[in-house]
């Protein structure tokens, strides 16, 4: 039987405000060992930024640390649901050229994080504990579309 | 199928000096569509920077990437593969030295940087991960 993304994701998705700064964002990335994270705006997913946008978005245009990231990140995001097939996963990484997929359940943001599964297959969204006693993560709960618009 | 280093790397690496700032790394990764740039230090490999070393050693860290030289930043603990050496080697590299990309040097010359995505290219072009690899990178 096909694992099914809800077998392979990675729990707690992790995100920053559209309006944080590109060094918090640089640090979340840091802190959580990841190279991308979600961006929020007002409860709603608005996208996804990594650590090679803000190199050539900011850095390379010479945009300052205290600038918002949220700029900087793609939209468009393409999502898939928590009981799809992994292979469906699969399919839509390739399609969208994307390497990071958001697990949408009920319409909300459930995963998000991902690290490689094998040499040569995919990238899996894949489970890894989150640090004891931190706050909630400003993602967790939101309400949002399978796809949004730029 | 391509077995050797030279038929899956990608070529034409860009090299800077150590004491090249962040920025100029930064816009040569931009401007080559690139993730990783080789530091030379008299005509030898001696670092290796990528964008998530700019992501967590200078902007996480509030240093000024004008003012900041790669030497700074990059990781020196270098794993090196030769033109002619083949993919099973460089798997067996990438898993036991956790690295994701590898410099391909001939001669002590840098002629190309192969990574997870050009192995995984390689193995099964059919797979999600050479599908992504072979996109265009974001600018």
């Amino acid at each position: 039987m096909d694992a099914k993304v809800r077998d392979v994701m990675t729990p707690g998705p992790i995100g920053v405000g559209y309006y944080q700064s590109i060094r918090e964002a640089a640090r979340t990335m840091r802190d959580w060992g990841v190279g991308a994270v979600l961006v929020v705006n007002d409860q709603s997913l608005y996208g996804l930024v990594t650590d090679r946008d803000l190199v050539v978005r900011a850095v390379a245009e010479a945009k300052g640390p205290d600038e918002p990231v949220g700029p900087l990140s793609s939209g468009d995001l393409i999502g898939v649901d928590v009981n799809a097939d992994a292979s469906e996963a699969a399919r839509l990484m390739r399609e969208n050229a994307v390497r990071r997929l958001p697990v949408i359940e009920d319409g909300q943001v459930r995963q998000a994080r991902w690290r490689r599964r094998s040499l040569g297959g995919l990238r899996w969204l894949q489970a890894r504990p989150r640090p004891s006693g931190g706050p909630p993560r400003p993602t967790e709960r939101l309400a949002l579309p399978l796809v949004l618009p730029r | 199928m391509a077995r050797k280093m030279r038929d899956i790397m990608s070529p034409a690496p860009v090299c800077m000096a150590p004491g090249e700032s962040v920025s100029a790394a930064a816009k040569a990764m931009k401007e080559h569509g690139i993730g990783t740039v080789l530091v030379l230090t008299e005509g030898r490999l001696s670092g290796l920077v990528t964008d998530r070393d700019i992501t967590v050693r200078v902007l996480a860290e509030n240093r000024d990437p004008l003012t900041t030289p790669i030497g700074d930043i990059c990781s020196s603990e270098l794993v090196v593969l030769g033109p002619d050496d083949d993919v099973e080697q460089a798997t067996r590299l990438i898993r036991e030295r956790a690295v994701r990309r590898i410099p391909v040097l001939a001669d002590g010359t840098p002629v190309g940087v192969v990574s997870i995505g050009d192995l995984a290219l390689d193995k099964d072009a059919t797979s999600a991960l050479s599908g992504v690899s072979s996109a265009p990178p974001n600018s």
